[in-house]
C-alpha cells in the first residue's frame, strides 16, 4: 500500500496543470476577497472626521471652545476625534464645503454658541454609510458643549462658590465617553472574516477534484490504464485507501498553503487557534477527496462528473456565505430553520468550524462541526469502496 | 484440468449480440491464439473472462474454480496485456513497472527483483528511467508488456501486443512471447496477423460474430474446411500453349480446380507433391516447356478467409 501511496503522489504532483491549479487556486481567490473586503471593517468605524471651524472674531472669543477643538483635534493624538481645518470666515467655509471632503463647519456665534452646518451631501445621500452616524457625533458634542458653558454660565451668575466644587467640575468633565464600546466575544465582530472563512471552506471543498480524478483513473471505462488497474488482483479497499490517501495530502497541502497565505500576508484572524484550523482543512480536505472520489465512481463521463463537482461545490458555497450579504442570509436561515440541509452540507460544516473558533471560548460547537466532518468523510469512503467494488461494465 | 475453461457464455449489448453461446477450453502451458475480424468478439470474450464486462449467461472457470469480480486470489495468477498502451504518463519505465507489479506482489524486495527481470526481458534496461513520451511505438509496447508480466503471472493474456511496432520490436515481442511460453505460462493471444498467430500458437480458434467457428492446429483448421494444395506452373508465353496446358492440368485425376492467369497455370490438390509430379509429367507428354514451378500448402489466412468470409469489416 506504501508503494500505491508513493505513486500516486508521484503521478499527482508530476501532473503539473492539476497541481498548480490547486495550489493557486486558494491564492487567487483569497486574493480577490482581500482586494474586495478588506476594508469591510474599517467602514462601520468613525475615524477622525474631518470639519470646517470658521476661526473668526466670536471664535476667538470662546476659548473654552477653541480649547475644546484642540484637545478633540490635536491632542487627542493617540485617538483624535476631529480633523479640524480652520478657515477665516464663513463664507470661505461654506466655498472648501463644497468644493473638498469635509462633513461640514463648525462656526461659533456673537453669543458664543457653537454651531454646525453639515454638508449636504453628506447627510442622507453619502455613500458612507458611515457620515449620518459622524454628524450624529458632532452635533452630540456641540450640544454637550453648549448645555456644560449655559451650566456653568448659569452656575457663575446663581451660586459662584459651587464653581470651585471638584466633585462639580469632575462632573462636567466626566462625560467624555458616551458610550462604552464592549465585545461579547472573546475577538471582535468581524464581517470580513466570514468572506475568507467562506472562501477557504470553498477552496477545501473544491478539491475533491483531487479525489474525482484519483478515483477516474481506476474506472475501467475511462482509460486503458483504468482497465488495467481494475484488473489487479487487489480488493477495492486495498486499491482505493492508498489512492485516496495521496489525493487527500495533496489537497491538505494545498489549501494549507492558502490558510498560510490568507493568516499571515493578509493578516486574518483565525481566533489564535490556528492549529485547530490546520485541523478543520485536514478533515475537510479528507470530506473533499471522499467526496470526489463518490463522484469519480459514478458510471458517466469524466467531463460530467468534473462539471458536477464544480456545481456541487458552487451550490453549497452559496449557503457558506461565499456570495456576499444575501448568501450569508441564506446560509444562517437554512442554518436556523433547516439545519438538517446544513449538516450535509461539507462547505457550512467547515466554515461553521472557522466560524466557531473564532467567536467561541468553548471547542464544544468546533468539536460538533469536526464530528460531522469525520462522520461524512467515513461515509464517503464506504460508499465509494462500496460502489467500486460493485461497478461492473455493460460495455467499455 | 483446463486453465480456462468457458462454457455458454452469452453477452448482449441491447439488440446486439455479442457473444453468442461461446465456450472456450485452454490447457496448462498452451499458447492458444483467438483469431477474428474486427468486431468478433474476441477482446469482449477476454473482458468476460476477467469480470471486467457483465455478462448475460454463461460459466467461467480458471485455474479449475469459477471467477467472479471478487476473486482476487485468481486475478494475481493474471497478466494481461492490453490492446491500447495502458501505462502513466508521469512516470518512469521502471515506476510503471513497479506500480503494476505492486497490484499483485505485496513484498517491496521481491517486487523489486521482479521489476528488474521484467525490464531485462523486455530490453529496456537503458530507458528504466524514461518517461513513456519519450519512448518510441514499439519501446511502448514492450513497456506495456512488461507491465502485464512482472508478476510472473501463470496465465497471460496478450490482446493485439505487436499492433503498430516496426518489424524489430515485433520480432522482439514474439520472441519473449515464446520464451515466457516456455517457462510454462499459459498464453491467450489474439492478432489480426496470421503468420503470428501460426508461429506462436498451438491451438487457434477462429470467431466471428461472437461465436467460435473452429478451434484447433492450423493442420486441423486446414482439413477442417477442406483446402487444397496451391501449385503455379509458368508457362510460354504463347497462350496456344497456355490453352493447351489447362487442358492437360484439368482433366488429371487429384487436380481439383485449374486455372489461368495470363500465361500461369494455377491448379489446385488434395497433395502437391504428387499432383505437382503428375502435372509436370503431362506437360512433358505433351512438350509444353514450362518455367518456374511454385508450390505451397493453404496458409491460416486462406482459413480464416475461408471461414469468415472475404467481404469487408470496419
Amino acid at each position: 500500500m506504501r508503494t500505491a501511496f508513493v505513486y500516486t503522489v508521484k503521478i499527482l504532483v508530476r501532473d503539473r496543470a492539476v497541481l498548480l491549479w490547486a495550489v493557486a487556486f486558494p491564492l487567487i481567490l483569497s486574493s480577490m476577497f482581500y482586494a474586495v473586503f478588506s476594508n469591510l471593517d474599517q467602514i462601520y468605524t468613525l475615524g477622525r472626521m474631518p470639519v470646517l471651524v470658521v476661526q473668526d472674531d466670536n471664535y476667538a472669543g470662546a476659548p473654552q471652545f477653541a480649547t475644546l477643538i484642540d484637545q478633540l483635534g490635536v491632542d487627542r493624538s493617540s485617538d483624535p476625534l476631529l480633523e479640524p481645518t480652520f478657515v477665516p470666515t464663513e463664507a470661505q467655509a461654506r466655498d472648501t464645503m463644497a468644493d473638498q471632503d469635509f462633513l461640514g463647519f463648525i462656526q461659533v456665534t456673537s453669543t458664543g454658541k457653537p454651531t454646525y452646518v453639515m454638508d449636504p451631501g453628506r447627510v442622507d445621500g453619502s455613500a458612507d454609510v458611515m457620515d449620518p452616524t459622524r454628524q450624529s457625533v458632532i452635533l452630540t458634542l456641540l450640544d454637550r458643549y453648549s448645555q456644560d458653558a449655559a451650566y456653568v454660565a448659569d452656575l457663575a451668575k446663581t451660586d459662584p462658590s459651587k464653581l470651585a466644587d471638584p466633585a462639580l467640575l469632575a462632573a462636567l468633565s466626566g462625560h467624555t465617553d458616551f458610550t462604552q464600546p464592549i465585545s461579547a466575544t472573546t475577538n471582535p465582530v468581524s464581517d470580513t472574516v466570514r468572506y475568507f472563512y467562506a472562501a477557504l471552506a470553498f477552496s477545501c471543498i473544491m478539491m475533491m477534484s483531487f479525489g474525482l480524478s484519483a478515483v477516474s483513473s481506476w474506472k475501467a471505462d475511462a482509460s486503458p490504464v483504468g482497465a488495467r488497474r481494475s484488473l489487479g488482483g487487489q480488493s477495492w479497499t486495498r486499491s482505493l485507501a492508498p489512492t485516496l490517501a495521496a489525493a487527500w495530502l495533496l489537497s491538505f497541502i494545498c489549501v494549507l498553503i492558502g490558510f498560510c497565505y490568507i493568516r499571515f500576508a493578509f493578516g486574518i484572524s483565525f481566533g489564535g487557534k490556528e492549529w485547530a484550523c490546520v485541523a478543520v482543512l485536514a478533515l475537510s480536505t479528507l470530506v473533499s477527496t471522499l467526496v470526489g472520489a463518490l463522484i469519480g465512481a459514478i458510471n458517466a463521463p469524466t467531463g460530467v462528473k468534473s462539471g458536477l463537482t464544480v456545481l456541487i461545490t458552487c451550490v453549497l458555497s452559496a449557503f457558506a456565505g461565499l456570495y456576499g450579504p444575501p448568501s450569508q442570509k441564506l446560509g444562517d436561515w437554512v442554518a436556523v430553520h433547516l439545519p438538517g440541509l446544513s449538516v450535509i452540507n461539507p462547505v457550512r460544516q467547515v466554515y461553521e468550524a472557522f466560524y466557531n473558533l473564532y467567536y467561541y471560548d468553548s471547542y464544544s460547537r468546533f468539536t460538533e462541526k469536526v464530528i460531522i466532518l469525520a462522520i461524512t468523510a467515513v461515509v464517503g469512503f464506504v460508499v465509494c469502496v462500496a460502489v467500486m467494488r460493485r461497478t461492473r461494465y455493460r460495455s467499455l | 484440468m483446463s486453465t480456462i475453461e468457458v462454457k455458454g457464455l452469452v453477452k448482449r449489448y441491447k439488440e446486439l449480440i455479442a457473444l453468442d453461446d461461446f465456450s472456450l477450453s485452454v490447457e496448462a502451458g498452451e499458447v492458444f491464439g483467438l483469431l477474428g475480424p474486427n468486431g468478433s468478439g474476441k477482446t469482449t470474450a477476454i473482458n468476460c473472462i476477467l469480470q471486467l464486462l457483465t455478462y448475460d449467461r454463461g460459466e467461467i472457470r480458471l485455474f479449475g474454480e469459477t471467477m467472479s469480480p471478487t476473486r482476487y486470489d485468481l486475478k494475481r495468477r493474471i497478466g494481461i496485456v492490453p490492446q491500447n498502451v495502458a501505462v502513466f504518463p508521469q512516470l518512469s519505465v521502471e515506476e510503471n513497472i513497479g506500480y503494476f507489479c505492486s497490484l499483485y506482489v505485496d513484498s517491496a524486495v521481491e517486487r523489486r527483483g521482479l521489476v528488474d527481470q521484467a525490464i531485462d526481458f523486455v530490453g529496456l534496461e537503458e530507458f528504466r528511467r524514461f518517461r513513456p513520451r519519450k519512448l518510441s511505438g514499439g519501446l511502448l509496447r514492450r513497456l506495456n508488456i512488461a507491465c502485464g508480466i512482472a508478476h510472473r503471472p501463470e496465465l497471460i493474456f496478450f490482446d493485439e501486443p505487436t499492433v503498430a511496432v516496426d518489424p524489430q520490436s515485433r520480432n522482439a515481442i514474439l520472441e519473449g512471447i515464446q520464451r515466457l511460453s516456455a517457462s510454462g505460462s499459459t498464453i491467450v493471444y489474439t492478432s489480426h496477423y496470421m503468420e503470428e498467430v501460426q508461429q506462436l500458437c498451438s491451438r487457434i480458434m477462429i470467431m466471428d460474430h461472437g461465436r467460435a467457428h473452429a478451434t484447433g492446429t492450423t493442420a486441423e483448421l486446414t482439413s477442417l474446411v477442406g483446402l487444397d494444395d496451391r501449385v503455379e506452373i509458368e508457362l510460354p508465353a504463347d497462350p496456344e500453349f497456355a490453352d493447351k496446358g489447362l487442358e492437360i492440368a484439368r482433366v488429371l485425376p487429384h487436380i481439383t480446380q485449374a486455372s489461368l492467369n495470363g500465361n500461369t497455370l494455377r491448379v489446385s490438390c488434395a497433395r502437391a507433391s504428387r499432383a505437382l509430379a503428375e502435372v509436370l509429367a503431362a506437360l512433358d507428354d505433351a512438350q509444353i516447356t514450362y518455367g518456374k514451378v511454385y508450390s505451397e500448402p493453404p496458409t491460416l489466412n486462406d482459413v480464416f478467409l475461408e471461414i469468415t468470409g472475404k467481404e469487408l469489416r470496419d
